[in-house]
């Protein structure tokens, strides 16, 4: 049913190595859930390190679809359109250490 | 080959190592660190166990930070890892796992179970050596869980304790809810009485206990536990507890280790507080040899002195004769004992943080 609307993850950082050095991941879906769903269908282990058992975002890792972070938008009932390329960035760390 | 000698597991805030000892346990060869680099920056490893039932399979637990934690485990001592499929909460319960803190292979008579210990609040089981993992819903669900509070590591779910005897016996520790117990695995009782909540309204509540680490006498007949505030005993199952810590130089420590032969004997490494090293800077391991009516100071072989931490899991024994005891701290530093604490020797330093040892 996703597929209709393809969409590219794009994993900087600590994310690449989960995505098995790859850049980019092509997914399907029209709103990020659907696309995460999609993600993680495909991908279990790499869907698992950006969403929690519930779907949700998970609390260090920052998305972006078209430069706005998906927390200022609508999370993950954020729309999609086709071609979107989904930005997928880890917290910067640095905090304690 | 993997089972020849004893493994010291040390999980650290920058991977985990693989020590094993020769027959004398005086030379130690290390592997790792694990997880260092393939999990980023955040891959720390705050537990690890051996299953002796199945072939030596080491197990860590990975809990990466930015993602989710996860079981990893090893038949070739580390050579090769594989990832279990990850503990989760199902999407009724609406809890998101955070961090993994504690694994327990299963009693003899269960060869492919394994208990897991969960931030937030949960206890996990395998029933395929590591596979796959279910929610133990009797305490993870527990009526008690909506006054449950966190400690300061979390709401985390750290200790597990087997009894031998029996294949449904068994309990959980904690922070800040307490002991808990079971004897059929779906009813869960809490198990506190006696032990004291220093900083609550009420000093000895049913549950809300900050309960830091416990262990399991060798004949399975005496708990001994190390809280927030005292050390204690108990000789009824958990039904109630006396405080055998008077003597100690602090009633506050995290860690605590059972002889592996002699119920008689366990160890402590008090702390001091708020600064939470070891008493005056001079380490030692606190023995006792009668139940805790008497302790003494093991110091031989630890620097004179050092600001040493000594956190949750961060000693035990093997249980080899005489015991070995593993003291790692926080300062990268690993001791060890071959002759059941009466000397020390610095096994390795400069280390990342040691967050976990664990010996068979």
């Amino acid at each position: 049913m996703f597929d209709e609307m393809a969409v590219r993850f794009v994993f900087l950082g600590t994310l690449k190595e989960f995505a098995g050095h790859v850049d980019e991941v092509e997914a399907h879906g029209a709103t990020l859930s659907e696309a995460l769903q999609s993600l993680r269908s495909a991908e279990p282990a790499l869907g698992d390190s950006i969403c929690d058992e519930h779907g949700r975002v998970r609390e260090l890792i920052n998305v972006f679809v078209g430069g706005r972070e998906v927390r200022s938008l609508e999370g993950e009932r954020t729309r999609l359109r086709d071609g979107d390329r989904v930005i997928v960035v880890p917290s910067v760390a640095g905090g304690e250490e | 080959m993997t089972l020849a000698g004893t493994k010291l597991l040390v999980g650290t805030s920058k991977g985990a190592f693989i020590f094993t000892g020769d027959a004398s346990r005086r030379n130690w060869k290390a592997r790792g660190p694990f997880f260092a680099k393939d999990l980023g920056a955040l891959g720390e490893v705050y537990h690890l166990a051996i299953d002796r039932r199945n072939k030596g399979r080491v197990f860590a637990a990975v809990n990466p930070g930015f993602t989710g934690p996860n079981v990893y485990y090893t038949d070739d001592l580390g050579a090769n890892w594989k990832a279990s499929e990850p503990p989760r909460f199902p999407k009724r319960s609406k809890l998101t796992a955070k961090n993994i803190w504690h694994i327990t292979p299963g009693r003899e008579g269960e060869p492919g179970t394994l208990y897991l210990g969960l931030d937030p609040f949960g206890l996990f089981l395998s029933r395929d050596v590591g596979e796959k993992w279910e929610v133990v819903e009797g305490i993870t669900y527990h009526k008690d869980r909506r006054e449950w509070n966190p400690g300061f590591g979390g709401p985390c779910l750290h200790t597990i304790a087997l009894d031998p005897r029996s294949e449904k016996e068994m309990w959980v520790g904690m922070s800040a809810a307490g002991v808990y117990h079971t004897s059929d695995m779906e009813s869960w009782e809490p198990r506190n009485r006696g032990i004291r909540v220093d900083y609550a309204p009420e000093k000895f509540p049913a549950f809300g206990q900050c309960v830091h680490k416990f262990a399991l006498s060798a004949d399975g007949r005496t708990l001994y536990l190390q809280n927030h505030g005292g050390v204690y005993r108990s000789e009824d199952r958990g039904r109630s507890w006396i405080d055998v810590g008077k003597e100690l130089p602090s009633d506050f420590g995290f860690a605590l280790a059972a002889h592996p032969s002699d119920p008689k004997t366990f160890y402590v490494v008090p702390l001091e507080t708020p600064s939470r090293y070891v008493p005056e800077a001079r380490p030692a391991v606190y023995r006792t040899s009668d139940r805790g009516e008497t302790w003494q100071a093991m110091r031989s072989g630890f620097p004179a002195k050092a600001y040493l931490t000594v956190l949750r899991e961060g000693m035990c024994t093997d249980g080899n004769d005489p015991a070995g005891v593993y003291v790692g701290a926080k300062n990268g530093s690993l001791y060890f004992s071959r002759d059941d604490g009466e000397h020390f020797e610095l096994l390795a330093e400069n280390l990342p943080s040691i967050v976990s040892v664990t010996a068979g």
